[in-house]
């Protein structure tokens, strides 16, 4: 509802700035981006909401526009328009609102949003979309699995320090937002979307050197109340006998709290690129999405129009134990407690056991356009919800090939 | 007396030869910066590389309280990639891409393009705040001369 209402009053808003641009004087400048991009993998499983053996373009692909409006010299709008694989159903695309925000920037150093913004607590978050702005051909998704999370309807500060060799940034935002999060039943052999309200906002530290060399660390809290029923925190078990045990009622809560660590840098080193981040998402007692740390550590070498790179990225979670547990039940069907259930239950946590070596390389025809190829090899140890389906400890590749413009 | 006039002659030589590489060492500094000035509108002041590099990069917006309004020349132009080679150490490339980022998130669109030095001078002219670059050899009477390129 709460997203609808901001597109509407996105609408109305432009259509404002239209009939009054005369008046305001108001500079316009539209920009566009976009990513055709093909992925495969060798294991019929979906890895990633899309990838599998038969191949996808849904995974990568999109197109956006960009409508940056100044009317004044403290004072314009900008807004993002996104065409990609929607968020709320599998194998649609959907438009989604991206960016609308006001900007004040009173002087050098303020500057205050308020609008649809993104807190930016990974190095590349507020650009993902835009392919032609990084080098790797996917963002490694156990860091940048969660980064749409931190989106918000809301307000952010950013003060700026500039100093002789170093510009540092604060950026505070806060906000809500109406969000869906996919989980696949793999007993049931389905997926299905759960919306929920999120509140939240967070801290992020930005240190650059006016260059290449960037360091970053952020903090963020967001409370999430799920839109329908209560949120199934904390699993149950009733003894069987001779060690068996079944499922028993969960615990629910109304609504779970979930604080997110970021810590991140690039640093030019000998001619080579060095890119890492961490995240941390921090849970407390909750079963059902419990508390996950991802990291990863890029080098890349720009060797004229090319850049290849390779990347190690892990996500490790710590809740396999419990996860085990609940996949180990005894089916009851007498008290309701089928398989099915079971094995629903199970693959809907969100637990990760995984780490990717992704060797690739990006060429660019000029600053505007890209062609990125990337082989990734995933190691799956006792599960990974990013996988519909059961696959443990088995390695899968993944081949990508993408076309990465600006306008 | 043929020693002395070859000892002269010598010197001439030696003389005429450090004025020819004097010369040659100064028109090719004077070409490598190709003479850039960096103009503005009139109420602006001399300022320094670095708050310069800041106002094309989008990071200063007020200098001594008055707006900005930087323009730049359109990509590939030699000029250009000379000024913002010796103010970013940066390439065209590289600083085409830096605000294809900065754009994207959110924090403001790159200058403004023009096509050459009278567009350069007419923009700057008319638009209170404004700031360009043009040949020394371009300079009119009416502008600031805000920083000359070393």
């Amino acid at each position: 509802m709460m997203r609808t209402n901001l597109s509407k009053c996105a609408i109305f808003y432009w259509i404002a700035v239209f009939s009054c641009s005369n008046a305001l004087a108001v500079d316009y400048g539209l920009s566009g981006f976009g990513t055709l991009g093909g992925a495969i993998s060798d294991h019929d499983t979906t890895y990633q909401h899309y990838i599998d053996d038969n191949g996808t373009l849904m995974r990568d692909s999109l197109v956006g526009v960009q409508l940056d409006a100044k009317f004044t010299d403290q004072w314009s709008a900008t807004s993002q328009v996104v065409l990609a694989a929607a968020t709320d159903e599998d194998n649609v695309l959907k438009p989604q609102l991206k960016w609308t925000l006001l900007s004040y920037r009173p002087t050098n150093d303020w500057l205050i949003r308020a609008g649809r913004l993104s807190l930016g607590g990974l190095l590349n978050q507020q650009n993902l979309e835009v392919g032609v702005t990084y080098d790797m051909a996917r963002l490694p998704n156990e860091v940048y699995l969660l980064s749409s999370a931190y989106d918000f309807d809301g307000l952010s500060l950013v003060k700026t320090w500039s100093t002789t060799d170093y510009e540092i940034t604060l950026d505070g935002t806060f906000g809500m937002q109406k969000r869906n999060y996919r989980l696949y039943a793999n007993g049931s052999k389905k997926s299905e979307y759960v919306s929920g309200d999120v509140t939240g906002g967070g801290l992020v530290l930005t240190v650059t050197d006016y260059d290449q060399d960037m360091y970053r660390a952020g903090w963020s809290i967001n409370q999430i109340e799920p839109d329908q029923g209560k949120f199934p925190n904390t699993f149950n078990f009733i003894p069987l006998g001779n060690g068996l045990y079944t499922l028993g009622r969960p615990d629910f809560s109304e609504k779970i709290t979930a604080t997110t660590l970021f810590l991140g840098a690039r640093i030019p080193l000998g001619g080579f690129l060095i890119t890492c981040e961490g995240t941390a998402v921090i849970t407390k007692d909750v079963d059902t999405v419990p508390t996950t740390v991802g990291a990863y550590l890029n080098v890349s070498r720009k060797l004229g129009n090319w850049t290849p790179y390779i990347t190690y990225a892990q996500a490790w979670t710590d809740g396999l134990d419990t996860w085990r547990k609940v996949k180990g039940a005894t089916a009851v069907p007498q008290q309701g407690v089928t398989q099915t259930i079971i094995d629903d239950t199970a693959s809907e946590m969100a637990v990760f056991d995984q780490n990717s070596w992704m060797l690739g390389t990006s060429y660019a025809f000029t600053p505007k356009q890209k062609i990125k190829a990337e082989v990734m090899l995933t190691h799956v140890g006792d599960r990974s919800a990013m996988f519909d389906g059961d696959i443990a400890h088995e390695n899968v590749m993944v081949y990508s090939l993408s076309y990465n413009f600006s306008f | 007396m043929n020693a002395a006039v070859s000892s002269h002659m010598t010197g001439l030589l030696r003389g005429a030869l450090f004025c020819l590489a004097t010369l040659v060492m100064a028109c090719t500094s004077s070409l490598c910066h190709a003479g850039i000035v960096v103009i503005g509108h009139e109420i602006l002041q001399e300022m320094d590389k670095t708050v310069v590099g800041r106002i094309y990069t989008g990071r200063t917006v007020q200098v001594a309280g008055v707006a900005v309004q930087p323009v730049n020349m359109k990509t590939g132009d030699a000029k250009r990639a000379s000024f913002l080679r010796t103010i970013l150490q940066q390439s065209d490339d590289d600083y085409v891409a830096y605000w294809i980022v900065r754009r994207a998130i959110g924090k403001g669109t790159p200058p403004p393009e023009v096509e050459n030095a009278q567009a350069v001078i007419q923009f700057v002219r008319s638009t209170k705040g404004a700031v360009g670059y043009i040949d020394e050899a371009d300079l009119v009477p009416g502008l600031s001369v805000l920083f000359i390129l070393p």
